[in-house]
This record gives C-alpha cells, structure tokens and sequence, in this order.
C-alpha cells in the first residue's frame, strides 16, 4: 500500500463475513467481502437481488446484529479503528457521524407518524446534544434545500412526500452529520428516469463539497456508469470481481459480470421484464453451493469443466487493480 | 420490496412471543398510518362520538363550574330541609336541584361527587397509560432477561382478583384519593403494559428503527421518540376505554365502602348514602346514578367512536 493511498483510505473491509441463521443451518449472505474506500472515491456494489448486497451494507454499519444477521468473521475499519470490535455505544457514536447510511425503501426508512423534519432533527440532535430544538429545526430546513427539497416540508409527514423527494430527505438524514463515508442502498431503483437522474447529479454535487466516500448499492449499469468509480461484483454473496469502472464495462475478467452488462438493457429492449433474464438459470442463494464455483451453473464458458465443480475459485489479481475469481478469467470476452 | 418481505417474516419468526399478548392489531396498526388530524375529522363525521363529546363536555363543565360558582357556605348541613324534591320541576324546596338527606343541595353534592370521580378517574388512566406502556416498552425493547422480569411483574400484579386486592389495599391503607388511584391503577398498567409491549415487539424491527440506529440513534431516543409515536394512537384509544371503565370502579369501591370515605365524596358514595332513603325520596339516588351512568355512556360512545375513527 502507498503512502499517497494510505493518508487518503477512509475506510477498509477485511474477510468480512455475514450469515444468517435458518432453519437448514447458517446462510451466508457474504462471504469474505474485502477493499478500501479513499476519500472522495465512489465504489458501486453490483449484483442480482438476494447477493447480499443490503446484508453487506448493513454489516458496513455495524448493523448487521441489529437485522438480524451475524458477523462471523472480518473487520470494518475507520482511521484503523475496527468497528465491529467496538462496544455497542462507541460503535453507536459512529453510525452517522463518521459512516451513514440511506436506505433502500425511503418509505418505510421515515416513522410514518412522524414529521419528516422532527426525524431530520433527531438525526442532528443524536450526535449533537448541545443543539437546541431551535437550531435543530434550522439545520434541519438547511439540510433539506440543500438536498432540493422545500424547507417547507419539514412538517409534513412521510406519506405526503413523493418517493423522489422522500429519497432526498433520506439523503439529508445521512449527510446530516457530516459523515465521511455515505452508504446509499439503491437510492434510485424505485425513482423514474428524470428523478434519478436529479439523484446522481446531487450525489455528484455532495461529493465534490464533502469529499465523503460514497459506496452505492445497484443493480443498474445506467448509475454505475454515471457515478462510480470502482466496482465490487457480487454473486451469492461472493466477490466475484473488483475494478475500476473501465475495466468492468472494456475489459471485464468475469463471465458474470460480462452477462451482466450483456443483459443490460438498451435502447430497443421492451422495458417491464427483467433486466437479467438474459442470464440463462436462476440466482443461486448463498450458500447453496457447497463447493466449486457458484455461477457455474449458468456460465457460459464453464463448458462443464471439471475444476469449476470441485475449486472454490479465489480471487487474485488478473490485471492491474483488478481481481476476478474465475479459474478461466482469461477466456472472458466482453 | 421481496427483501423487506423476507425481513418482516424472519423477524416475526425471531421475535420470542413468549406470553399471549394482546394484539395490536385493530387499534395499533391501522392507527400508526393515519395522521391526528385525518382521525380529528372522521371523528367530527360520526354524529354519535360528536354527540357523546358535547355531553361529556357538559357534565365536566358542570363538575368543575358549579363548586365555584355556588357561594360559599352554600354547601352546609341543613337539617330542616333534608330531602326536598328539585324546586327546577316544581318540587317544593328551595334548591334547583332538591337536596340531599343533610338538608345540603343536591346539585352541588353531586357535582362534587363528579369532580372526584372523574379526577380518579383521569389520574388512574394517565398513571396505568404512562406507567404500563414504558414498562411494557422496555420490556420488549431489550427483551431477554428484562422482557421476562417485566412480565412476571405483570403476571404477578395480574394473579391477585382487582377488587380484592383492592379491598385489602383500602382496609391496610385507609381510603384517600391517592389510595384509591393506587389501588385502580394496578390493573390498568398490566392492560397498557401489555399493549405497549405488543406494539413495541412488533415495531422494534421496523426498518425505520434500523435507520434511527443508522445514524446513531441511542435506544431511549428510539424508545421515546420514534416508539412512542407509533403507540400513540393505539395507547389514546384504549385510555379512552379505560376511562369509563375506571369511574365506574371508583364509584363501586365508594359505593361498598371501600372507596372514598366522607366528607369527601364521590358519586358511589353519594348512591350508597341516599339509597336508605330511597323510600322517602328516590331523587337524589336517581340524580346521582343518572349522571354516573350518563359520564360513562358518553365516555364510552367516546372512545368507541375515536377507535372507529382511527381505523379509518
Ligand atoms: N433477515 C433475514 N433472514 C434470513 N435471510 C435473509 C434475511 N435478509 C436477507 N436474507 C437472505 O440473504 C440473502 C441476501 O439478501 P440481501 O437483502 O442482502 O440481498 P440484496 O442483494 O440486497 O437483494 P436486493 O437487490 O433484492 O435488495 C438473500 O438470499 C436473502 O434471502
Ligand atoms: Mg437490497
């Protein structure tokens, strides 16, 4: 690691795996997820529904108790400080300060009972107690036009927001105390084309003046292309790929992710079905693998190889700054 | 959205619903999604509630108006006009509403009777709602050790039959006011504790907790602020059904004996005093009872009309 890289890292993930408890035994939603995030960096985190992406998010936040998972091994680590090895109070004094998060749902993310602007405030008053209610509530509007939401709506409830608005309010909990990485979880999925686009544009406006690291959970090329800078693949809960974004989309060393820009949609595909349904097979759940590589089943250059059936992959470096976990990454074609 | 499914199932399936609880359901779920002033105006719409607000409204003006207005010195024995019937329908005495087996006017003896009624009645449920919902609330909030150390209180509070209890409390104790809002309020804060533990179990996993605990949140902020929004509606709703309920125990304790004790006065008592003397004059007994009877009905029209309008 340089010197330059390491004054600007802001955060660092070691081995981090997650699991959940089911009936048929532990699940693991992610497994051994490791990179570094510099200040100012984006990193997007591709992959289907049921990757584990939301589960590796809320571990990132040391929540993944608190969602019912289990941390069962790693280390997330800010300014060398590891959070998951800190007590629930000191961890609890970096949830929002240093690392903040924005959900997928904002509908559900906001009390409905609840003003959108006494949430807001909550959210400054819970790592500032010294703010009065008066400033509180003018930071609050402050925070809310600067995320292009009316200072008005501070008295509104949830259920009166549009979904596009309600989402910049969930960006204004998470930029409300300054933190220096932002999680945003599908913050444009469930927006229409013209309001994503006012989404990125801010999230590329609060970048460039916070110099926060952002990481942003997606499962569409469309923002990984507006916005990011390098890109994690996940698969069942697997790094299958980590690289920086003109590497994936010229050069992707993955036959997943090479599926998954293939089935990205263009221009001419009819919109309302599923956008990887050109990738033949279903998404395996994590953990129902046993052993051998987890795409296997639905990859195209397998060929029914024997070692892709018996040898967990690794991933290893297959170019600069770029790693994949394919035995035949060298077979990749775009 | 399949991924806030999968959560609320495997939540509902993690959470360890060891006691049988009161379900949130009705008035807890469908209250959380409606605003205070959607529900203010289905209220308005029901003309029953509407009704039963104004005559409630009437009866606690006339509870604390006329021990103020009456002039002093108006309240004492007076043994030469015991039992005279109301002068308002032409019954011959002096005082507008008849008096009372002392000679004493009846409408202020019954106002007074009111006025602790409905002050017992209101410190209980404010007590058992506030009281009961937080124990309940922590309980399940932390769960484990306190959830089950909290139940067993509630459970214990619960073993002993209410007006037994209350009975031995108000023998040990002597019947004050405060005696009695204690001895009602036991029972009162096993039913909120229940329900705010209920509510809370339920919505201790909602995803707008896990934001609250995203950026920071401590739990009794997440307790007091965001836990105590989302009971509200449901906590309001059943104070409303306790309330009647509550006066009419208070006026029962009294009625036996048990209750409040002379020379302060409550409508159960006034009811047991006058009724030996039902013979000569039913009026007072009927009077009093009327008003019990009215203050609980419209309480009671109340709160079934405030549920409806929350479900709404
Ligand atoms: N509370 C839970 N209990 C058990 N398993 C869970 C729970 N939450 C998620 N899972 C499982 O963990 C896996 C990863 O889920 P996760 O929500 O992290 O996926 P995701 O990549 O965020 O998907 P999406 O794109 O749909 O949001 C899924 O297979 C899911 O079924
Ligand atoms: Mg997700």
């Amino acid at each position: 690691m340089s010197v330059v890289a390491a004054a600007t890292e802001v955060m660092r993930v070691r081995d981090l795996v997650v699991e959940y408890s089911s009936r048929d035994g532990p699940l693991r939603a992610v497994d051994g997820a490791s990179f570094e995030l510099a200040a100012g960096e984006t990193l997007g985190i591709v992959g289907e529904s049921g990757s584990g992406k939301t589960t590796l998010a809320m571990a990132l936040m040391g929540l993944a108790e608190a969602s019912g998972a289990k941390v069962r091994s790693g280390s997330v680590t800010f300014d060398g400080v590891d959070m998951l090895a800190l007590p629930s109070r000191r961890r609890r004094g970096l949830r929002g300060k240093v690392v903040a998060m924005s959900f997928q749902d904002p509908m559900t993310s906001f009390n409905p009972v609840w003003t959108v602007g006494s949430q807001l405030m909550e959210t400054i008053r819970a790592h500032d107690r010294q703010a009065t209610r008066a400033e509180a509530l003018d930071r609050a509007r402050n925070l809310l036009e600067r995320v292009g939401v009316p200072a008005e709506h501070v008295g509104l409830l949830p259920e009166q927001l549009s979904g596009g608005m309600l989402q910049r309010a969930m960006i204004a909990v998470a930029i409300a105390n300054q933190p220096r990485v932002i999680i945003a979880d599908e913050p444009v999925t469930a927006l229409d084309v013209t309001v994503q686009a006012q989404i990125l544009q801010l999230f590329r406006e609060l970048l460039a003046s916070t110099g926060a690291g952002l990481i942003i959970v997606t499962h569409d090329f469309g923002v990984v292309a507006e916005l990011v800078d390098r890109v994690l693949v996940m698969y069942a809960g697997k790094t299958v790929e980590l690289a920086d974004v003109n590497s994936i989309f010229h050069t992707p060393h993955h036959p997943y992710t090479a599926a998954l820009l293939r089935s990205r949609p263009k221009l001419e595909v009819t919109i309302g079905r599923s956008r990887l349904a050109a990738i033949p097979g279903a998404p395996a759940g994590p953990g129902e693998v046993s052993a051998g590589c987890p795409f296997r089943s639905r990859c195209q250059i397998s060929h029914g190889r024997d070692i892709c059936a018996t040898d967990d992959p690794p991933l290893v470096e297959v170019g600069k700054g770029q790693l994949s976990a394919c035995h035949f990454w060298k077979e990749v074609t775009p | 959205m399949s991924e806030r499914d999968e959560f609320g199932d495997a939540h509902l399936a993690d959470a360890d619903f060891s006691a049988p609880d009161l379900a949130p359901g009705e008035i807890g779920n469908a209250a959380s999604s409606s605003s205070g002033r959607s529900v203010a105006r289905a209220f308005l719409r029901d003309p029953v509630g509407v009704a039963a607000a104004v005559i409630f409204v009437l009866i606690l003006l006339y509870a604390i108006l006329v021990p103020l207005l009456v002039p002093a010195g108006a309240g004492i024995v007076n043994i030469t006009s015991r039992l005279k019937g109301p002068s308002l329908f032409g019954g011959g005495g002096h005082s507008l509403l008849g008096t009372d087996h002392l000679g004493r006017p009846l409408g202020l003896t019954v106002a007074e009777g009111l006025r602790t009624s409905l002050e017992v009645g209101l410190a209980v449920v404010v007590i058992t709602a506030c009281v009961g919902w937080l124990l309940g609330a922590v309980g399940a909030y932390i769960g484990g050790r306190v959830d089950s150390l909290v139940g067993r209180l509630m459970d214990t509070m619960n073993v002993f039959p209410g007006l037994l209890l209350a009975l031995a409390i108000v023998s040990a104790l002597g019947g004050g006011e405060l005696t009695i809002i204690l001895v009602l309020s036991i029972e009162g804060i096993v039913i909120f504790g229940r329900l705010g533990r209920s509510i809370t179990l339920t919505s201790k996993h909602a995803e707008y907790v896990l934001a609250a605990k995203a950026f920071g949140a401590s739990p009794i902020r997440i307790l007091l602020g965001h836990l105590r929004l989302t009971s509200a509606a449901a906590v309001i709703a059943l104070a409303l059904v306790q309330l009647p309920q509550v006066v009419l125990l208070e006026a029962s304790l009294s009625y036996v004996g048990f209750g409040i004790q002379p020379p302060n006065t409550s409508i159960g008592l006034i009811v047991a005093e006058e009724q030996d003397f039902i013979s000569i004059q039913a009026w007072p007994v009927l009077f009093a009872g009327g008003c019990l009877a009215l203050t609980c009905v419209s309480l009671a029209l109340i709160g079934l009309s405030v549920r409806r309008a929350l479900r709404s």
